[in-house]
């Protein structure tokens, strides 16, 4: 390039800003984490005992999930770009070199346990480097191109927040905290599945094994439902445990009720009608329940 | 190349010569690329207070065991 050159002549990344960087961390998936491990950190038994520690936790979290996702955009960067959903990503635009966001995410992870053991303990921290070494390596990178099953077991890395949250402000990692895991961990298949029958042709061009892509609509319908089912029964279990109380019991089996709702008219829908719905009251119903868990502990309905 | 020539070389060398890259950054990417720089740096001086407001937070949960012998 020379003087002669115009603007439209320089490559993207030369002129890249922090934002575009900063985009590289997800920053909705990463409220989601926020949220999920600030809940766990408030249903831990016992007064939280430093505040300030607890928000430098959540912060450390929350790094380590925008670490996460900035790593799984540098090994899907080939893809992303063959996807509408995922063309504007700052890779496949050429804003972002793909070794930046490995760079980036790399230090990030690095930080981000770091810190977590510094605030939250050991327990913690490892928590979270396997929640990143889960959703890079077991998710990203192990399943995602391999096995319609992809989303179901890389779930697990989506609902560890809550887990390292309670690690963090009791040291421990107990039954009723792997309980939050498993509301989510049940959560994730009709929530990813329901998105992808209305992205098909997104998967599809990807060459990513998505359920429907590989099963069909119908069969993706039926596991939405049973997965449906599985976590309607599940959701107000929770209350049996001491992390939940007769509120949260009461808007589990409503929530529940509507969310079983959607799932059967969907899985009777031969055109996939329904599935746009089910996907967004799947956001609904869990951002309820975690809400509904905050509400009771600050309303000191828990002691 | 004789003593004097490689001494010459040195200096020029510590004087930052071109790579033989002929890249001229326009406005746009230098303004971009301070931007950044910016971003940077800010980001560094946060994470320093983050790390400073642990180990302080740390600390003072330790005082009441220290001060109570």
């Amino acid at each position: 390039m020379n003087d002669a050159a115009t603007e439209n002549d320089i490559p993207a990344h030369l002129t890249a800003s922090a934002r575009d960087y900063a985009s590289l961390l997800k920053p909705r998936v990463m409220s989601l984490s926020i949220f999920t491990a600030m809940v766990g950190m408030v249903v831990a038994p016992g007064p939280v005992p430093s505040w300030g520690l607890a928000v430098l936790s959540v912060i450390a979290i929350a790094l380590g999930a925008g670490a996460s996702a900035a790593l799984n955009m540098w090994w899907d960067s080939d893809i992303d770009g063959r996807m509408a959903r995922t063309a504007a990503r700052p890779i496949p635009t050429g804003k972002v070199p793909a070794a930046e966001a490995f760079g980036l995410g790399i230090v990030l992870s690095a930080l981000s346990v770091w810190l977590l053991a510094l605030s939250g303990g050991y327990l913690a921290a490892g928590l979270l480097a396997v929640t990143i070494g889960f959703y890079v390596v077991v998710y990203s990178m192990l399943l995602k191109r391999r096995t319609p099953q992809n989303i179901v077991i890389g779930g697990a890395a989506g609902a560890l927040p809550p887990v390292v949250g309670y690690a963090a402000v009791t040291g421990a990692a107990p039954l009723e905290a792997w309980l939050l895991f498993a509301l989510i961990f049940i959560w994730t298949p009709p929530h990813f599945w329901a998105l992808s029958l209305l992205k098909k042709g997104d998967y599809e061009a990807a060459g990513i094994p998505m359920l429907p892509n590989v099963k069909g609509d119908a069969v993706t319908r039926e596991e939405i439902f049973r997965y449906s089912v599985a976590l309607v029964v599940l959701a107000p279990m929770l209350a049996v445990a001491p992390l939940a109380g007769w509120l949260y019991a009461a808007a589990a089996i409503i929530l529940g009720a509507e969310f079983l709702r959607r799932a059967y008219l969907l899985r009777r829908s031969p055109d996939n009608t329904g599935a746009g719905g089910l996907f967004g009251f799947s956001i609904f119903y869990l951002f309820a329940l975690f809400l509904v868990l905050l509400i009771e502990h600050w309303a000191g309905f828990h002691g | 190349m004789d003593k004097d020539e490689r001494s010459l070389d040195l200096a020029e060398a510590r004087e930052g010569l071109p790579t033989g890259e002929l890249h001229q950054p326009t406005e746009a990417e230098i303004k971009a690329r301070d931007k950044r720089n910016i971003a940077i740096a800010l980001a560094v001086v946060a994470f320093i207070a983050l790390v400073f407001a642990t180990t302080m937070l740390r600390l003072s949960q330790n005082l009441p065991q220290g001060g109570a012998s």
